[in-house]
């Protein structure tokens, strides 16, 4: 069963698609919440925003290591950044990765400013002092920094989706709700792995205003998305044809469809709303609930990546 | 508010565990029936040429007159053709012994070379002096339909246009199509298909034709 | 903002003058491109199945065991012995001109060539990602297990057609199922025949204009 399900003729793109699917996720959404949480006056001493410090470029870097090592030739990967396409989503992803880094690192080394600082004058004491000039003069233009990488994330959220639905062979994915859905538990999944971070690594407490910030989120994009799935097997049905059989195979019964019910449902939806739910306010955001609770969610948002790039892969037009 | 919605997805969550007890018992019920139904089937089949042959194999008991028969064609039709190939070794399944030169060419009288308008009641292969369907009538007494679509799905279209001899040859030890490599296979196809083709028979059947 | 009648005349020939000419990129998606459009016909009513373009494409293009460029898809036997029916399917790229493949390469290695219509691979462009293979409603594209890029068929383009001769399968087919030829000429012989046969293509609806078509033997599988 599990070979079967990992296997078939019409798999063209596998695995560590959807781990970059995650990852790229997790990227976006956790830059869009940090920008909205500055804009709410936190600094670098939020644990929220230490966490996107970390989480947006690193899980952005990862995944497009792993799609490089992905790629059938990946020493020729560099092709990329010096070939555009104008219609190919993939080339403007490229383009947009690009534009995404600079900006990322832009906004993080001014939001990070003072601490930049005192690391260089205590590693490197004299050396590479121009940087301190760099930052100051890019933070002169924090207030257009934000904004653009707000953008950019959006896009960045969206792209994966738009990606997928370029392809016309597969009904399933040839769908327009696609890049809202893929945004959506982007950020579903920024505020996951953002509280994660900020509650163990760096010890932040859960009732501060950054988690309390980021967590009200929670809620409203969990209905969205609970909204767009809806449309989204909705539309398929409606489709008819090969769009009606796609949405059969994906959720009507298989391992596929389990891994929906039981995984993106079940384990990353339903059972983290219930445990919130459950047990007295004063343990609400104790440091090991708000593991537990994070944690299920990333899991359903991976689960959700791996359903709809297989399943949406086994019925072809 | 929330005591509504807490209930809400416990009562959720306990259908969705429901169900998953329903779909697997309903899958382990599904599966032992599987294995008995296909097996009736099986029986339920027509006997394959194998197992017709074994059947046959059991009343080989009086097997020493086809020796003896064969020894009346083999006074004048020695050597090539004789059947040195797999048809001289196995039993036929009408008779019961083995395959002998009569099964396949007749029953000829003792001076048939002599007949009036050639050997008329020999069976001859691969000519047109008898009907397509008398000569590949003589194979298909043993070789079923299903059992050559089996080996080749090519024997469905060919089988009453052109005789068996076209490809088959069964007096050499070795014969031509058993085993035969792609390369040639497909040479074989195309050298007749061209001629055809070319002399404006029309290989396949066109509809309406 | 007011102008003259006379300024605005002259500026509306201007601007449409300028639209008209437009950029020759444009080109790959309209439907005549420099007079040669190379497109095929796969007759099913002549096919008979026996595989030996199959064979010819694999070995005049040298294309490595495990994948194919051309195949041929048997279905059948309908109805009873001895009235049986099979039906033969080609499934090769279709050379469409309204290209999906060509639409999603971020390289640009996947392009359609002006001089003939015909989808190509640069393989010095392509890195291999892959999103050509999903893209092609199709599925006759893959990955070459020796050079590692993407690769198909293409109407034997460097090999036969370099050298003026016909794609190997043409040329093998003993029933001359195979028809290949320049779509735009009325004369040639694939014209002719386009006009007064009934053809099919392949997954029309999609809107990937393939220049590959069949005559279909019975019911007509779009």
């Amino acid at each position: 069963m599990w070979h079967d399900a990992f296997h078939f003729d019409s798999l063209v793109w596998d695995g560590p698609i959807a781990i970059y699917l995650f990852l790229l996720g997790i990227s976006a959404g956790s830059a869009t919440l940090s920008v909205l949480l500055r804009r709410q006056g936190a600094g670098s001493e939020s644990g929220i925003i230490k966490a996107t410090a970390l989480l947006a470029p690193v899980s952005v870097i990862l995944g497009l290591l792993i799609l490089i090592f992905h790629l059938a030739r990946p020493w020729t990967f560099w092709k990329l950044m010096f070939h555009y396409q104008f219609d190919s989503v993939m080339s403007m992803g490229v383009m947009l990765f690009q534009v995404y880094m600079a900006v990322l690192f832009a906004w993080l080394a001014v939001v990070f400013r003072a601490e930049i600082e005192a690391l260089r004058r205590r590693l490197l004491v004299d050396k590479f002092a121009f940087v301190d000039g760099l930052i100051g003069w890019l933070a002169r233009f924090e207030r257009l920094l934000a904004p653009l990488l707000l953008l950019l994330a959006v896009l960045l959220g969206a792209y994966t989706g738009f990606l997928l639905s370029a392809l016309k062979t597969y009904p399933m994915l040839n769908n327009p709700i696609l890049p809202a859905l893929f945004l959506v538990s982007g950020i579903s999944s920024g505020v996951a792995s953002t509280i994660l971070l900020a509650v163990t690594l760096f010890r932040e407490d859960g009732h501060s205003r950054g988690v309390s910030f980021v967590h009200r989120f929670e809620r409203p994009i969990v209905a969205i998305e609970l909204f767009l799935l809806l449309c989204f097997f909705t539309g398929l049905y409606f489709g008819g044809g090969q769009r009606e059989a796609a949405m059969w195979a994906a959720i009507g019964g298989g391992f596929w469809s389990q891994v929906f019910w039981f995984g993106v449902i079940g384990l990353g939806i339903l059972l983290p709303q219930l445990l919130g739910l459950v047990g007295s306010p004063a343990k609400a955001h104790q440091p090991a609930r708000l593991v537990l609770i994070c944690s299920l969610s990333l899991v359903g948002i991976l689960l959700l990546r791996y359903f709809i790039l297989y399943a949406g892969q086994m019925t072809v037009m | 508010m929330k005591k509504i919605i807490k209930w809400l997805l416990l009562a959720s969550l306990a259908l969705g565990a429901g169900q998953l007890a329903l779909a697997s018992a309903q899958a382990a019920d599904a599966t032992p029936a599987a294995p008995s139904a296909t097996s009736s089937a099986d029986q339920a089949a027509q006997p394959t040429l194998a197992e017709r042959q074994a059947k046959a194999e059991k009343k080989k008991a009086a097997a020493k007159k086809a020796a003896a028969r064969f020894a009346k064609c083999e006074k004048c039709h020695d050597g090539e053709e004789g059947m040195h190939g797999k048809h001289g070794q196995v039993t036929n399944p009408n008779t019961g012994e083995q395959v002998t030169c009569t099964n396949c060419h007749g029953n000829a009288s003792a001076d048939h070379r002599k007949q009036r308008g050639g050997m008329v009641d020999v069976m001859r292969f691969g000519n047109d002096a008898f009907p397509l369907s008398q000569q590949n009538g003589v194979c298909m007494s043993c070789h079923e339909p299903d059992d050559l679509r089996k080996a080749l799905w090519a024997h469905d279209v060919h089988a009453t246009r052109i005789s068996c001899t076209s490809c088959h040859q069964l007096h050499p030890a070795k014969e031509p199509m058993v085993g035969i490599p792609e390369k040639s296979r497909i040479k074989l196809c195309v050298d007749c298909h061209r001629k055809q083709h070319e002399a404006g028979l029309g290989g396949a059947v066109k509809e309406g034709s | 903002m007011s102008t003259t009648r006379r300024d605005f005349m002259v500026g509306m020939s201007a601007g449409a003058l300028i639209l008209l000419t437009g950029a020759p990129r444009a080109l790959a998606n309209s439907m005549t491109i420099k007079g040669v459009r190379y497109g095929m016909i796969h007759d099913e009513t002549a096919c008979i199945g026996c595989t030996a373009c199959m064979d010819a494409c694999r070995e005049v293009n040298q294309v490595p065991a495990g994948v194919a460029r051309l195949q041929i898809l048997r279905s059948g036997p309908v109805g009873e012995y001895p009235a049986q029916e099979y039906r033969f399917f080609r499934k090769s790229c279709q050379h469409c001109d309204n290209v999906p493949c060509v639409h999603v390469c971020p390289t640009g290695a996947s392009h359609i060539r002006a001089e003939d219509g015909i989808v190509d691979i640069n393989p010095d462009l392509c890195v291999g990602c892959r999103y050509c293979l999903a893209a092609c409603p199709y599925q006759v594209r893959f990955i070459n297990p020796v050079t590692r890029v993407a690769d198909k068929c293409d109407f034997c383009r460097k090999t036969n057609l370099a050298v003026g001769k016909q794609p190997a399968c043409v040329e093998a087919c003993p029933t001359k199922a195979l028809v290949f030829g320049n779509l735009d000429d009325p004369n040639s012989p694939i014209a002719k025949r386009l006009v007064q046969e009934t053809t099919y293509r392949y997954k029309q609806f999609l809107g990937t204009s393939p220049k590959m078509y069949r005559v279909p033997k019975g019911e007509v599988k779009s």
